[in-house]
Order: C-alpha cells, then structure tokens, then sequence
C-alpha cells in the first residue's frame, strides 16, 4: 500500500498521506463507503473515519507514526469520532467486545435509581408516559410539549432521505450537508425558503378541480399528518433551545466561580508583592547603611552592584515583562548619558511609548530615582498585574467609594487596578489614600495649604501632587500607609519627601515621567524639575494673547463651576493639560492651542490648532495626542503628521481624558463617563444616565488603565468601573 | 406516515436503516462535535444503530444510549425504556430485565412500560425453559444411554 512509505513522512504530509490512504482503500472498501466516497461533502473527516473503519491496521500505525504516545489510548478506547460502527468501538486489546460492551455500557444500581421525580419537568414527563401508557397512538391534542426522543428521531427520518436523495449523483459543497443535516430544525432552514409543497405528489391546481371526497380527505388526512411532523420538529428544536439555554447558565455559574479564584489568587499576589516590596527595602536600607551581619567589609563594593543585580534577577524571574520592558529599561537607563539627547525623541518614543509600556518607563524612574536628599529607593519591579478586570462584563461598576470627600472630587489617580488609589477634594487640603480591593481608606496626606489640583501617581508608591498653594510635593505613600495604622500623629515633614517651591501662582497641571517633572501654572510659566535633585531645570514663559476676550470663554465654563481644575473665578486654567517624554513635551493651554515643545530648547517645535476654547486634557502615546477641551470636542492628532486624525463632540465641554490603545474615556460634566472605542469607532457610556442628577452629580474627573477606569464625581463619590 | 407516537414499540427496533441513513446519522453528530453533540442527534444515532441487525453496532448503540442516560436526569425514564428495547434486541436479557424492572418501579402505571417488562419477563422466562428442556434432553439421553450400557453389562 503506497500509504506505508508516507507514513514515515514527516508530519506535514500526514495528511497527504490520510488521504492517499483512504483513496486507496476505498477500492477495497464496501458497497457502504463506496457511496459515501461519491457524496463528497464529509470530505477530510468523513476519509479518515471511514478509513479507520475498514482498514485497522493500516490506520493504527499511520496513527502510531503520528503520535507515538497516544496510541496506546487509542488502542485501549476508541471514541465516537473515530469508530464508525459498533465493531471498531469496542474492539480492543485487551477484552473481546462483548466485554467491554458491558463494561462501557453499565448503569450502577445508584444511576439507575436516581431519576427525578420532584422537579414538575419530570412530573409532566412522568404524567405523559402515563398517558402514553393507554393507547400507542394518541390524538394529537395530548401530544406533549416535548416531544420524546423516539419521535425525535421519527421526524428526522424524512429530511435524512431528502438529504440522501439530494446528494444522490450532484455534489453539494461541505458547508451545506451538516446543515441539511442538523436533523430536526436546522435542515428546514435552507428548504423553507426553497420550496414548500403540499405533501404527497398533490399540486394545488389539482386538488382545486378534483370533485372526489375521498382524495381530497386522503389529502387532508396527509396534511394533518405533515403538519403533526411539523409541530414535533419545532418542539424538537425549542427542546434543543431549553438544553442549551441550561448549559449556557451552567457555564455561566462554572464562570463565575473561576472568577472568584482569580480574585482570590489576585489578592493573594497583592498580599506578596506588598511584602516582596517591604522585604526588598529592607535589603536595600541594609546594604545602603552597611549594617548586614556578615561580610560587612565586603558592603561597600556591592553597593553599587546591588540595583542592578536585583534588576537582573527580577527581570529573569519575570517571564511576562522580560524582554520588552528590558529593552525600555536599557533605553531609559541609556538616557543618562547625553549622548542619547541628540537622538531624535519621537524614535525613543517609538521603542517605549509611554503608554503603551508603562511598566518599562515607570520602573526605569524608579531606578533612577535615587535622590541622595530624598531617600527614594524604589529599585522594585512588580512580578504581577492585576488582570481582573478584564474578565467583569465592561461597564460593570467594580466598587463604589461614597463620600470619598466632603466636596467634589478635584484629582485622583491610582497606580494600578486594585492597587492604590489618591484622591482630593475641592474644599479638603489633604490627599486622601485608599486601597482599592480592599476599599478602605489606608491614609491621609496632609500638607498643602490649599486645595490640590492635580497629582500623578507611578507605581513605586511615590506620588506628586501639586496645589492651589502654588507647591509640588512629592510623598512617601508607603510611609503614610505606616503611620495610617499606627495611629502616630501625621508629620508632613516625613511624608512629604520633597516640596518644589517655585511657581508662584497655583499649579494647575503637572506630569512626571523618568527623572523629569514639569508643571504648569498660573503664572503662565512651566517649570521643568530634576526629581533626583529636586532643583528647578528650566522655566518656560507662555506667550500668548488671549484670543477673544476671557468673557467668551468664561460663557462656557460658568456654566460648569464644576471644572476639574480649581480657580477661584470660573475661569479655565491657562495651562489646562501637559505631558512629558523625555524631552518631548506637549502642553494644552486656555487659547485652545496645543503646542509640542522641545525641552532641551525650551521652545515649541509644533502647535496644533483646532479648539476653539481651553484645552483641559490631554494625553499621548507614541502614535496620538488625543486632547479635549471646554469646546466639547474630542481631538485625536496624529503625532507622526502633525494632523488631526480624528474629532468628535459631546454634548458638554470635557473636563478630563485619558486614553489607551483602545479606548478614550471622557469626563464631561455628565452622570456618566464616555467611552470611545478607537478600534470599533463605537462610543457608548459608562453609569447611568441621570438627567435630573446633572447639575449635582456628575463626573469630574476621569482615571484609566489596563480597562480599569477610575471617577470621580462632584458629589464627593469615586466610582471605579471595569471597561 | 401515521403519526408517531410517543414511544416505540419493540418491533419499532427492527428494521434496520439503510447504511446511508446511518451515515448521515453519524455525521450528525460529528459536526456537533462528538460527545457534544445534542442528545437528540446523538439519541437519533444511537437509536439507528439499535436498528441494525449487525450486533456490534447495536452495541454502541447501547453504549451511547447509556451515554445519554447517564448525562441527562430529565431523559432517564425514556431512556430506561429505550436501554430495555437495545438490550432486549441484544440478547442481553438479565440486563434488560435490570433496566425495565428499574423503569417500573418508577412508572408504576405505564402501561407500556408494564407490556415491556412482561414481554422481557416472558423471553427470560423462554429462554430458561429452553434451557431446562436442552439440559433435560441431554439428561435423558444420558440416562438411556447409561441404562443401555447398564442392560448390555447386565
């Protein structure tokens, strides 16, 4: 047989070599598969099943070259694929097949009395068999709601013949035969709209001019009878209906208790990677005073070393992040050296976008941030995200915090999805710390001397927040978290690492990213801070004329008191929104203008121009710069062009944004968050919408990551919701 | 055709299908996927299989038809009826008698469920008869043959 040599073939051509096989056999095969050979839509499946039929041995060991490790599961049990009659199912090894006939197909005394009776399905069954009981041909007015299997396969038999006759010489294509198949229901699908005849040879013009009573009631007779065979057909398929509508639900409940072991297992890794975290800071205050036991002469020279091993080590152990975020790490760390300033910015953004891969970018500022005068030694990587919720149906409101604070909501942000979460309020000076799986308050930051304005959180538990007192500061939240607990009476000067006191009007936006800082003020200036040093870099004025009258804007935004920054006069920020990377800097200021910068000149290298009124958010990544303003409009910019790619508008302006690869969502003064689904251009809503609320309870601020959207509401509420 | 009813006589398992049908069944299940597939297609190759005069192949449809019994609790009562039908046509008498005793005491009252375990009962109650008429054949034969040889030594 020339299927002996292919078997030695590689795997490739196994399949080749199935079909060789089976047209070879089909010579020798019966007058059964002979037919079936000629109805070709079963085409690959049917070849190989009908091949195992006949012909074992040459099967087996085609089968045995295919995988040499199941073959003797094979040989031990056959399934139904494989097995095309009874013979070679139970034929095997070890057992003639009356035996392991009997061994498959016994019912324990426990199965074969456990039959439901209680449940009223089971009762109407029972009654219907009861029924039956009486006579084997009932009227058709006690036939049941379920039809039982026998009838089942009853009123399949004629769509089979029809499917046989059909097939008879033409070929169908593969598609259309399991539909035709699909016994009971799905077979008539195709037919319906084909055809329907009266059954019998009888034509309606016929039986309109017959005048012979017994045909015609031998006609009605027929018909009844069709539409009995009908009527099962349809209880066939809704019975069908039923069986898959109980297994979605149990899949449903199987879901929903894996669900909660993911949870579980992820509050299991928080709970690690926090003392992970605790551990390696001991380690390092140890190696960094020189107090470890032995060896201590040897201290000194590890020092330095140590970062970069515990680095190295964490990048091995996690598998996950390895190679991306150590090619961002290695540029990161390259950035040190001037010499990378003279590459062009938008190719480093290309290798770590921001966004994209905030894991690389924001452990590279851990690493380097080691200020000697502001003991920040985040040198941690985490080894696990929290992925839950990806897996909560998205629009699913996850916790709610109410009263979060007294007034609304000014800023938030979090580090990660149920990781931990800074928020402020409008009248309150303090940030207020939560946990976000836990949902409870785990801390206070007291400090500023008028309410904060805007923070950025990174996920080396440090957090800067900038304020109306015209301050940035940067915190230890793991400190304050310390000191929560331990009830000691909170001194700012140990949680607040560091103060950067030089603007002198109230912060209004500011971004961290590596070891750069830069805000934006009131003063019309931004500044550009070293976060190792805590120095000042450089300031950049603001040059512009407001375009039309401050009054113009301020139509719009006294409308919404309600802005997500804070100004004593309901005027919109001068500088609404800005964002670094590395020395790209792109700002979003009152007159509606973006503008990129260039940090190294400390001029604008682009403005993009579009907005009609002041720019309060802005965000991009290495592909867009999506903005949003008091204009109500959505702007997403291409930054490769320097043009608009896409817009759009709401109904109201829009306080807050933030975006990832697949989705924009917008805060704009309403009960409930935009989302904007880039990939399906689709927006759609997150929350209820609440018209009477509006005015009193609508969202002002908007955090998103990793489809974990965080809101914060005028009410004093944060809401996180799964995306 | 007549109308079906509900459940089927046992001349309703003779009668093979044609190997074509049976195909068609099989490949039913086949696209549902196998031990996926919906319990009426697979109830529908099952039962055809039954049908076969080949013995194997009502074996395996036995098999699958326990298959069905074992997966679906709603379906037990029919099944019992239709595993008694299989096993009865298999010559499987003590296991039919298992499954149609098992079926009674559940549908006291089912008539036809009564008719099929009579109709066991009496097939057992044949079969053992024939037993007892072989086995008491031979026993004479036997005894003649002995008091033959016992007269010729006589």
């Amino acid at each position: 047989m020339g299927s002996e040599s292919n078997n030695k073939d590689q795997l490739s051509q196994i399949k080749r070599a199935v079909s060789t096989t089976a047209s070879a056999l089909f010579g020798s095969q019966s007058m059964e598969d002979t037919i079936l050979s000629y109805s070709s839509p079963y085409k690959k499946l049917l070849h190989q099943t009908i091949t195992n039929s006949g012909s074992s041995s040459a099967l087996t060991k085609l089968r045995s070259t295919k995988n040499p490790f199941k073959s003797e599961e094979n040989k031990a049990f056959q399934d139904i694929y494989s097995a095309s009659n009874g013979k070679s199912f139970f034929a095997n090894q070890f057992s003639n097949t009356k035996t392991s006939f009997r061994v498959l197909s016994y019912l324990s005394d426990d199965l074969l009395y456990d039959i439901p009776t209680i449940t009223s399905r089971g009762n109407r069954d029972k009654k219907l068999l009861t029924e039956n009981g009486d006579s084997t041909r009932r009227s058709k007015k006690s036939h049941p709601e379920e039809p039982s299997l026998f009838q089942g396969f009853r009123s399949s038999l004629p769509i089979i013949d029809e499917t046989i006759k059909a097939q008879g010489p033409s070929v169908q294509d593969s598609q259309e035969a399991p539909r035709l198949l699909s016994g009971s229901e799905g077979g008539s699908e195709t037919e319906k709209d084909e055809r329907f005849s009266l059954p019998g040879d009888f034509s309606w013009d016929e039986l309109n001019e017959s005048y012979s009573v017994a045909d015609l009631s031998q006609t009605v007779q027929s018909i009844t009878d069709n539409l009995d065979l009908l009527e099962i057909q349809k209880n066939l398929a809704a019975s069908e209906i039923r069986e898959i509508d109980l297994k979605l639900q149990k899949l449903k409940m199987v879901r929903d208790l894996v669900f909660q072991r993911v949870a579980k297992v992820e509050q299991n890794e928080l709970f690690l990677e926090k003392h992970l975290a605790l551990l390696k800071d001991r380690i390092d205050m140890i190696e960094e005073y020189g107090l470890e036991d032995t060896q201590s002469s040897d201290t000194a020279e590890k020092t330095p070393q140590v970062p970069e091993k515990q680095h190295q080590n964490n990048n091995s152990a996690s598998s996950e992040t390895s190679t991306e975020s150590e090619d961002a790490t290695d540029d990161d760390s390259g950035d040190d050296t001037s010499a990378l300033l003279s590459q062009s910015i938008y190719q480093k953004i290309k290798k770590s976008p921001p966004n994209s891969k905030p894991r690389g970018s924001k452990n590279a500022l851990g690493q380097k941030k080691l200020p000697p005068n502001l003991h920040l030694n985040h040198n941690r990587k985490r080894k696990t995200y929290p992925t839950l919720q990806q897996y909560y149906e998205p629009g699913t409101k996850i916790s709610s915090f109410t009263k979060a604070h007294d007034d609304s909501i000014t800023c938030l942000d979090f580090d990660m999805p149920f990781g931990t979460m800074c928020t402020a309020g409008k009248l309150d000076h303090s940030v207020k710390i939560w946990n976000l799986s836990k949902k409870t308050q785990i801390g206070t930051l007291p400090g500023h001397l008028a309410s904060v304005s805007c923070m950025q959180m990174d996920e080396s538990s440090s957090l800067i927040t900038g304020g109306r007192d015209a301050l940035l500061k940067l915190w230890d939240l793991d400190k304050a978290e310390e000191q929560y607990f331990e009830g000691v009476p909170e001194e700012d000067e140990e949680l607040c690492l560091h103060t950067f006191d030089a603007h002198v009007d109230e912060i209004t936006a500011l971004h961290f990213e590596g070891n750069s800082l830069v805000s934006g003020s009131q003063d019309r200036t931004i500044r550009q801070w070293d976060l190792r040093t805590g120095k000042c870099l450089q300031t950049i004025d603001i040059n512009f004329t407001n375009r039309g009258t401050s009054d113009g804007f301020s139509t719009i935004s006294s409308n919404n008191p309600r802005s997500s920054v804070l100004l004593t006069h309901n005027d919109p920020p001068v500088i609404g929104a800005l964002q670094c990377y590395d020395a790209a800097m792109a700002t979003g200021t009152k007159d509606g203008i973006v503008r990129l910068w260039d940090l190294r000149m400390g001029q604008v290298v682009r403005t993009l121009e579009g907005h009609t009124d002041a720019v309060t958010g802005l965000q991009f990544d290495a592909v867009n710069l999506v903005t949003g303003s008091l204009d109500r409009s959505i702007r997403i910019w291409d930054l490769r062009t320097g043009t608009l790619a896409d817009a759009f508008a709401y109904d109201s302006p829009v306080s807050s944004l933030q975006f990832d690869l697949d989705k924009i969502v917008v805060a704009n003064n309403e009960s409930m968050v935009r989302v904007y689904n880039r990939k399906e251009e689709a927006h759609w809503t997150c929350g209820e919408a609440d018209a009477e609320a509006s005015g009193t309870d609508v969202v002002d601020f908007v955090r998103y990551k990793n489809g974990y959207l965080v809101e914060g509401r005028t009410t004093g509420d944060v809401n996180t919701w799964a995306i | 055709m007549g109308k079906i009813s509900f459940l089927p006589t046992l001349e309703d398992a003779y009668g093979s299908l044609s190997p074509d049908q049976l195909e068609i069944l099989r490949q039913q299940v086949l696209s549902e996927g196998g031990e996926l597939a919906s319990i009426q297609s697979r109830f529908n190759y099952a039962w055809g299989l039954i049908k076969s005069t080949e013995q194997d192949d009502q074996r395996l449809g036995v098999k699958l038809l326990t298959d069905i019994y074992k997966e679906s609790s709603m379906r037990r009562r029919e099944c019992l009826y239709y595993l008694t039908i299989g096993c009865y046509k298999l010559g499987e008498f003590s296991t039919a008698k298992r499954y149609s005793d098992a079926l009674c005491s559940h549908e006291p009252d089912n008539k036809q469920a009564r008719t099929l375990q009579s109709m066991v009962e009496n097939k057992i109650q044949r079969e053992s008869f024939k037993g007892i008429a072989i086995a008491s054949g031979c026993v004479a034969v036997a005894a003649t043959v002995a008091g033959m040889l016992f007269r010729k030594k006589r």
